[in-house]
């Protein structure tokens, strides 16, 4: 028996046939419920006026201030917080790739803020770091003689909140990928550009980032999807506010489904969540598969 | 000489952001475990103290008044449980991809992938409405089931990596000898691929231990784990008191994820670097 034979659908399906049909409990039958009920006008308060509406949910969704603002929310918080992690990331690992005493230990304690509960953490800045009176950053800031603000009672500094909380997160999620794919990078193709006279931040940028581009590409595709998804810091710090100020896609549904119970509304939003990140996703691998990157998907 | 010079201080600026990475990092947790053993009138003191006389004032009365024994036990059978489905049938699901040349394999890959893409409100919404229809909200059961969303895929996408790490000439030579493949994958590929078992062993283990959306709206107060009750502490944050109790029950939640990163940061890092997060 080879293992080159084909169709072998027989032979792996004893091994396959547990995992698929857990997927398609928990997430393939969710999905079709929540597109199915996103067609229905459905408040769990009055479930026996549950009634077809067809898109009728999607097109008040589109309609709505609210959601647009969640939209519009989520979008700026993706892009500040993904960009910010990334390039913090970066420098991170640049500044511990050359060897130095207790690198081991940096390296592993620099990523406890991605290992804790993220609602820990969100709490641990809601509480300790930006409360006004008692929190360390105003604190800090009174040192060098600036009075810091209510962080998370004013809309724009409890976006810029949540963004930092993320950031303090995510970037060891960075510096973790970037720090490897700088391992790969051979040290003779650095060494040898040295010898020509190029500068440190030449060499990082022409020689170093274009090497590991594929591997930025997925560290950015991934960071989407986290930011995307992320529910636990916001909902710990702000639950959306003040007013609707941190009010992200997730915790719109959130609120829809479990404070409002308009459950096809939310089935609406959900459904749009997972349309919305599908379309970053594919754009972000065309981009990547463009460039020439890896085969990451079909290894 | 001057290059020299120049050489230094760039290390020296080098060693600064480090320590800085560093502060940033750390001391947000140490200042949280620090705030743990405060009493109220040294919480309340601004500018803070590094040295005081600490208290487990807080801890005990955690203990005494709550019911975190409960959430812990939660806690660590939703992550039991949840860990050892997703990583027994995650890594058959894995062999069989990494090994067998079936049809639709790619549509299946790119399936299990999207599932880690999507957000979990995605899911935890209709599961809500499922699980209600069916009358188990807050069933333990049907929440373990829910937790292996989490970790399926991961598990899914680094074990087929691992398995294909593996050269098959092992196998081959087995297969010769008459072994059948699920011998196979029970003597060679499962042993050949123990630190990839390990690596998503604690990958899974640390996403179950803090996860807390799912938890928060599938959960009820009898099967919570230690992250849902956190938000009770929200109320009448002004209160010193309360900060100590809120400190405490945070760094009792964190502790057992810590310690796993810090005896097995070798696996974390390879778990996090093979991708699919």
């Amino acid at each position: 028996m080879s293992l080159k034979n084909h169709n072998h659908w027989a032979k792996a399906l004893p091994y396959l046939a547990p995992a698929l049909i857990a997927l398609a409990v928990i997430a393939v039958y969710p999905m079709f419920y929540s597109l199915f009920s996103s067609m229905f006008s459905w408040n769990l308060h009055q479930p026996h006026l549950r009634q077809f509406v067809g898109f009728r949910n999607y097109i008040d969704l589109f309609t709505s201030s609210r959601f647009l603002n969640s939209l519009q929310v989520t979008l700026g918080y993706s892009v500040l917080s993904v960009a910010l992690s990334m390039i913090l990331g970066f420098i991170t690992a640049l500044l511990i790739q050359k060897p130095f005493w207790g690198r081991g230990l940096v390296r592993t304690l620099l990523i406890i803020p991605l290992i804790i509960p993220p609602v820990v953490a969100g709490l641990l800045w809601r509480v300790f770091m930006l409360e006004p009176d008692l929190g360390l950053v105003n604190y800090f800031l009174s040192v060098i003689g600036i009075q810091g603000p209510a962080w998370l009672a004013q809309s724009r500094t409890a976006f810029l909140g949540i963004v930092i909380a993320d950031v303090w997160v995510y970037t060891p999620f960075v510096m973790m990928i970037m720090d490897a794919a700088l391992d790969g990078v051979p040290e003779n193709v650095r060494e040898s550009a040295f010898m020509d006279g190029a500068t440190y931040v030449q060499v990082t940028f022409y020689i170093v980032l274009p090497m590991i581009r594929a591997i930025a590409m997925f560290t950015l595709l991934f960071r989407f999807t986290t930011v995307f998804r992320m529910f636990d810091i916001i909902y710990i710090m702000t639950t959306g506010g003040p007013g609707f100020a941190t009010e992200v896609l997730s915790i719109f549904s959130y609120n829809t489904a479990l404070r409002m119970f308009r459950m096809g509304y939310a089935n609406a939003s959900v459904i749009t969540m997972a349309f919305i990140i599908s379309l970053i996703a594919i754009i972000i691998i065309k981009i990547t598969q463009r460039m020439g990157g890896s085969r990451v998907w079909d290894k | 000489m001057g290059q020299i010079k120049q050489k230094t201080a760039f290390e020296i600026i080098r060693r600064i952001c480090i320590v800085l990475a560093l502060f940033i990092a750390v001391f947000p947790v140490f200042w949280l475990i620090l705030a743990a053993l405060k009493t109220p009138a040294e919480l309340s003191r601004m500018p803070p103290k590094l040295l005081f006389e600490p208290t487990l004032m807080h801890i005990t009365q955690i203990f005494r008044g709550s019911d975190i024994v409960r959430n812990m036990q939660n806690s660590m059978f939703l992550t039991f449980f949840s860990v050892v489905i997703s990583v027994v049938i995650g890594t058959m699901a894995a062999y069989a991809l990494s090994r067998f040349r079936i049809r639709g394999k790619g549509i299946i890959i790119f399936f299990v992938i999207s599932v880690r893409f999507v957000p979990y409100i995605v899911f935890g919404i209709p599961l809500f409405l499922i699980m209600s229809r069916w009358g188990i909200m807050g069933n333990r059961y049907g929440l373990v089931l829910s937790y292996t969303l989490l970790h399926l895929p991961v598990v899914i996408w680094l074990m087929k990596g691992f398995f294909d790490d593996i050269p098959t000439a092992l196998e081959e030579a087995a297969y010769v000898d008459g072994a059948s493949n699920l011998q196979a994958f029970m003597r060679i590929l499962i042993p050949s691929a123990r630190p990839g078992l390990v690596t998503v062993t604690v990958l899974s283990v640390i996403f179950s231990w803090n996860e807390f959306l799912l938890a928060l709206i599938l959960a009820d107060r009898r099967t919570q784990p230690l992250t849902v009750p956190l938000t009770q502490f929200l109320g009448g944050l002004e209160w010193g008191v309360r900060w100590g109790l809120l400190a405490s029950w945070a760094i009792i939640a964190s502790i057992p994820v810590i310690i796993v990163a810090l005896l097995m940061s070798k696996y974390l890092r390879e778990g996090f670097t093979r991708g699919l997060q």
